[in-house]
């Protein structure tokens, strides 16, 4: 073996697996053993890296309260949401026929106060767990109902 | 008569594989055991990536939440560790990614060179004064720096192998990558150290 094969065989991690024409050029050639030498002190050198930094004491908790405020985040939003949409359409219904609500409206032209109202809309911004965002289209009268369900809040029903 | 429990050859270690099932069926502390066992080398794996103390926690963190978020779509294919190291890998490449974006001069080196006993980029020359043997502490600093000037897939070969400790097959697991590819990659890593450092070693 010659020390282009050596070398290339150390890439193969040859000499750990025991072979022996490999171990055996590395008895007989001087320059090998220099660059085995060089490498094993480069992996010894390299395992004292792998304690130089430790996390905070408070590292565990900070994980798990991340989480259980994700957990909860995206509901407590969309109910916050829902809750400012209620509002909106109570107002809007207070108004009723007024024009200055109109940038809400997606459907028809102008109010007819003959007729009755035609379907208002709000778009809603919510945020959700990855900071993307969604936009609901709802209805301007909306019926909310909350149940509990362990720690997480879901909105049970939605509808006109 | 008071019953003692004694901890010894009998006591079983939890593997992580029960842990995440643990954690599944509702036990918060068994997340926080899987914490405790890999924060310290999860953190160290990250900042030897970014380089940033700080960022790293804030990386670990972020890794250990995806996990619990997706633990019920872990199927064991792999080790529990090398799923976490994968998820590490990609939000420190991901952070990198995002330096490169801002265009965002990274000054860890260049704040190096003020801490005295920090590694610097630029390696003093110690082939003028060959009878001054470095110990093993500043040897460590030279080698972190050289691994820094590494380009990124062989340095992140470099840390899983031979930092972390990880095997060959977890290695090319963690980056997706065959066996040849990393076992290459290592050595190749090594060579570039080796002359690097050829002044110190």
């Amino acid at each position: 073996m010659n020390c282009r094969r050596f070398q290339s065989s150390l890439a193969e991690d040859l000499l750990n697996q025991g072979e022996e024409r490999v171990a055996a050029h590395l008895k007989e050639c001087e320059e090998c053993r220099a660059v085995y030498s060089d490498l094993l002190e480069i992996e010894e050198l390299s395992r004292s890296l792998s304690g130089r930094v430790q996390v905070p004491p408070n590292f565990r908790e900070e994980v798990l309260a991340k989480v259980a405020r994700k957990r909860r985040s995206r509901p407590f939003r969309l109910v916050a949401a829902v809750a400012g949409v209620v509002l909106l359409a109570a107002t809007v219904s207070f108004f009723q026929g007024v024009e200055s609500v109109d940038s809400t409206r997606h459907k028809g032209g102008r109010p007819d106060k003959a007729r009755p109202a035609e379907p208002t809309y709000v778009d809603v911004i919510v945020t959700g767990e990855e900071n993307e965002e969604f936009i609901l289209r709802l209805p301007s009268v909306i019926e909310v109902r909350r149940t509990e369900l362990q720690e997480d809040f879901y909105i049970s029903n939605v509808s006109h | 008569m008071g019953s003692t429990a004694v901890i010894g050859a009998n006591t079983a270690v939890v593997g992580d594989n029960a842990l995440v099932a643990r954690y599944l069926e509702g036990s918060e502390r068994a997340f926080e055991v899987l914490m405790l066992r890999y924060q310290d080398r999860l953190v160290n794996y990250i900042n030897g990536i970014v380089r940033d103390y700080d960022r790293s926690i804030d990386l670990c963190q972020d890794a250990f939440i995806r996990v619990l978020r997706n633990a019920d779509r872990y199927e064991g294919k792999y080790q529990f560790s090398t799923w976490l190291y994968r998820i590490a890998t990609n939000l420190a490449i991901d952070e990198l990614r995002r330096r490169e974006r801002k265009g965002r001069f990274f000054f860890h080196n260049v704040i190096d060179l003020f801490q005295p006993g920090q590694p610097s980029v630029s390696l003093p020359d110690h082939r003028h004064c060959p009878e001054r043997t470095l110990d093993k502490k500043e040897k460590a600093h030279h080698l972190q720096a050289a691994i820094d000037a590494l380009s990124e897939k062989y340095r992140l070969a470099f840390i899983l192998k031979e930092v972390q400790g990880l095997s060959y097959e977890e290695t090319a697991q963690v980056l997706n990558v065959s066996l040849g590819t990393v076992k290459s990659r290592v050595h190749r890593a090594k060579m570039m150290l080796r002359e690097k450092l050829a002044h110190i070693l």
